[in-house]
């Protein structure tokens, strides 16, 4: 404990984190950002059978995922303090034909798991 | 007096961070082929490599040995262009899942916006993108005459994301040594936060080739 209270010290008076962070001439920048892990399935509130082919995206945000035959979706996504989770039915009939729904998170460490029940239209 | 006090600090922070050692970069060549034929290329990449892309499982099976990894390690992917694995995403969930961050090294030629996205639902996390020089120098180094529209697209891509920790890398030669000023120009235009400059070693392919390295004249 003592000794990173001491090496953050020294660091910082030399100024060197960064010639540390970027150390080699090949390689990338370390990434010290947190992110959140959004995992979940999306079924059907009638029919409790999963949907596949529901989008499922971050608002804000281009990143976007469909959930798989099991109704199943995982991906990682910036954090921040909250975030909109948007589901939509964008194959039209192919898999049934659903409402479209968000979800707010507000309160989450640094995974969250959604179950997801969408009202066919 | 603050610059001796600099360098006293960092003589005893360098000799601390060599004491402890810590693993901070895990480098993972995770395939040898290349979709470019640079002529400064020191790994000596080929097209259709007679070399199988090393399994994602014996990777896993090497990463799995190490006990109690920094809180900052980082697991980078290199090439070859690792973009030609088709489970690149794959391998990055499954390095995330064992906590461990990772990133990628990449020619930017096969970073479109899918591909951008399904890295990022992937934990990509930092990402180093490789441009040497300005349309007709980085197309000349890179040996490939689509190369800079395809790389000018992914920088784009890149520096549009808030998640990613992204820069540049340029390796200086004599070519684009002149043009330094007009990429550093380019880069901040397209919202570039980091830049890195290095210099050609004489390994692989760039050392058949007179006119990278510097000379001191």
């Amino acid at each position: 404990m003592r000794r990173n209270w001491l090496r953050g010290i020294v660091s910082g008076l030399s100024f060197t984190s960064a010639l540390f962070i970027f150390q080699c001439c090949y390689g990338t920048p370390q990434d010290f950002q947190p992110d959140l892990l959004v995992e979940g399935q999306v079924k059907s509130r009638t029919s409790g059978l999963p949907i596949q082919g529901v989008k499922v995206s971050v608002a804000n945000n281009m990143q976007y995922e469909y959930s798989n035959d099991e109704g199943k979706f995982s991906f990682y996504t910036e954090l921040f303090d909250h975030l909109t989770i948007t589901f939509e039915d964008v194959d039209s009939t192919q898999n049934g034909s659903f409402a479209d729904r968000d979800t707010v998170l507000t309160h989450f460490g640094d995974n969250v798991y959604l179950d997801v029940e969408m009202e066919e239209k | 007096m603050l610059a001796s006090l600099k360098r006293i600090a960092f003589r005893k922070f360098k000799e601390a961070e060599t004491k402890l050692h810590e693993l901070n970069y895990l480098f993972w060549e995770c395939t040898t082929r290349c979709n470019l034929n640079c002529l400064h290329c020191g790994s000596d990449c080929f097209k259709d490599s007679s070399f199988k892309d090393m399994p994602l499982e014996d990777f896993l099976s090497a990463l799995d040995t190490i006990e109690s990894p920094p809180k900052n390690f980082t697991v980078v992917l290199t090439g070859g262009e690792p973009l030609l694995r088709k489970d690149i995403e794959l391998c990055g969930r499954e390095i995330r899942k064992r906590g461990v961050r990772w990133s990628m090294v990449s020619n930017g030629y096969l970073y479109d916006e899918q591909k951008h996205i399904s890295l990022l639902n992937a934990g990509l996390g930092a990402l180093t993108i490789s441009l040497d020089g300005l349309e007709e120098s980085h197309n000349w180094l890179r040996n490939n005459k689509n190369s800079f529209a395809k790389v000018d697209s992914a920088i784009g891509l890149a520096a549009s994301s808030s998640r990613l920790n992204f820069d540049i890398v340029t390796c200086v030669n004599k070519r684009n040594f002149h043009e330094l000023p007009e990429i550093c120009n380019y880069l901040i235009s397209k919202k570039v936060k980091a830049w890195r400059l290095f210099t050609i070693v004489p390994i692989g392919r760039a050392k058949k080739q007179s006119g990278f390295v510097f000379i001191r004249q």
